[in-house]
């Protein structure tokens, strides 16, 4: 059946403001975006640009705004759309490079303030350091995120105030202050006890919508206000 | 490059119109609570007072208390689903809650406005 | 990034203490409510305010109102502040307008509460 698409097209170099472009391909209820931006771009559009790379759901790379929102392209099918034109912008408030790219330096610099990786400075064991099932439960959905940005650019927090640190950087914090292996997490709640940090949050639950993966978000959140509230207020 | 408005143009769900809607009814509140104040105020004075609370018995006046009746309900239910969310998990239900706050909302409702009618003159 | 000071807490005390007052003013409202339109005719005149108001203990609910209130409400302003004024010098203003309203506002309630004694209920012309 025939499909059409109204993508966003913009070369800053060129260009003083983004505008639509509009595409009809053949396509199927379970083609999915990417498919039919790949079709485009190889049968219709060779200047058509976007970012892909596995295809499945598990890169992160083709993360954008469909029909309003976020979401990735590899994953989202024609029949999960509601009928008619289907408009595909980049992820909202992020400068574009071109077209679908944006630049996500400012997504990527939060995960540095929250140190994303392990801190032990006990005596390095022999073996394995061991978790209970129970405490691996702890951080199990934390650790499934493909950083694809597509929760911390649905974000109306983060879109009034980009140093907020975003869902994103808040569930990696989450993911190394709980889990059990790790000594430091003092230090990182104190990071997210900020100005920018995890009070910018009011639940409003866009992230939980946008995330690829199902993480509840928003959950993880409230466990680190809870966290702070019970040791530091 | 200008900002552009992502508010009007991202998909609403659930969770984004509850919480525009809670903020929009908590400043219409904050409004109303310094106008009550300063109405209140006014008790220094016992035939001013009365003079004020006789032009706000006026049926626009009334309309308008309704509806202040129908804000802070649906401020105050939604504020209990927020206190859930944030300290009982309340995340893993948040668009059930939010129906539930629909519901209770609209219960508490008339439950308000059958006898507020009732004592209109 | 922004090194230089710029005012703001991380917002941790005001986040608990809305909640706390939120709770707080439930309860209140619902009494407040039922004594307005269930109990009473919802008439407000200066003689049923009155008959209430002169008994310390309405005096000092409807203080616990009026303070819980305040808070929640100024704190709640204070929140959209944060979230959309991000010059210096605005936030500095506006916070410093919130915290004066506020005081003002307290101010002028509570006195009216506090001071509070019935004048003579005679019949008062409307």
């Amino acid at each position: 059946m025939k499909v059409t698409f109204k993508i966003q097209r913009f070369i800053p170099e060129n260009d003083t403001k983004p505008s639509f472009k509009e595409y009809v391909v053949e396509a199927q209820p379970n083609t999915t975006i990417l498919d039919c931006l790949n079709d485009i771009r190889w049968h219709y559009d060779e200047t058509l640009s976007f970012r892909r790379s596995c295809g499945h759901a598990i890169c992160g790379s083709c993360a954008m705004n469909i029909n309003g929102k976020n979401g990735l392209a590899c994953q989202t099918h024609v029949q999960d759309l509601k009928s008619g034109a289907i408009t595909v912008k980049p992820l909202p408030s992020f400068p574009i490079i071109k077209d679908l790219v944006v630049d996500l330096d400012k997504f990527y610099e939060k995960f540095n303030k929250i140190k994303p990786y392990l801190i032990n400075d006990g005596p390095v064991p022999e073996k394995e350091r061991l978790q209970s099932p129970e405490q691996q439960k702890l951080i199990e959905e934390s650790t499934t995120c493909i950083l694809c940005a597509a929760c911390t650019s649905s974000c109306p927090s983060f879109w009034a105030d980009d140093d907020y640190l975003g869902p994103s950087a808040l569930l990696k914090a989450y993911r190394y202050i709980f889990d059990t292996r790790d000594t430091s997490a003092e230090e990182r709640l104190s990071v997210v006890n900020d100005k920018h940090g995890v009070f910018r949050c009011h639940t409003i639950f866009n992230c939980n919508e946008a995330c690829p993966k199902d993480i509840n978000i928003t959950n993880h959140i409230a466990k680190l206000k809870t966290a702070l509230v019970t040791t530091k207020l | 490059m200008k900002k552009n408005v992502y508010e009007l143009k991202y998909r609403y769900h659930t969770g984004s119109v509850a919480w525009v809607l809670h903020r929009l009814s908590g400043l219409a509140l904050i409004l109303y609570l310094v106008l009550h104040i300063w109405v209140i105020s006014n008790l220094n004075n016992p035939a001013g007072f009365n003079k004020v609370m006789a032009f706000l018995n006026e049926p626009l006046f009334k309309l308008l208390e309704l509806g202040l009746w129908g804000v802070i309900i649906y401020h105050a239910i939604n504020g209990l689903r927020v206190i859930l969310v944030d300290f009982f998990g309340g995340s893993k239900n948040q668009k059930k809650l939010f129906w539930g706050v629909v519901v209770v909302g609209i219960v508490v409702f008339i439950a308000g406005a059958v006898p507020f009618i009732g004592n209109l003159k | 990034m922004n090194i230089k000071f710029v005012p703001g807490d991380s917002g941790m005390r005001r986040w608990f203490f809305q909640r706390i007052t939120g709770i707080f003013l439930v309860v209140l409202l619902l009494v407040h409510f039922t004594i307005m339109h269930f109990i009473g005719t919802g008439e407000t005149t200066y003689q049923t305010v009155a008959s209430r108001l002169a008994s310390p203990l309405w005096k000092t609910f409807d203080l616990a109102f009026l303070v819980f209130a305040l808070y929640h409400g100024l704190a709640g302003l204070w929140v959209v502040v944060d979230d959309y004024v991000h010059k210096d010098g605005w936030r500095i203003f506006i916070y410093s307008l919130i915290v004066l309203g506020g005081a003002l506002l307290l101010a002028l309630g509570a006195l009216t509460i506090i001071t509070f004694s019935p004048q003579m209920l005679t019949t008062v012309k409307m």
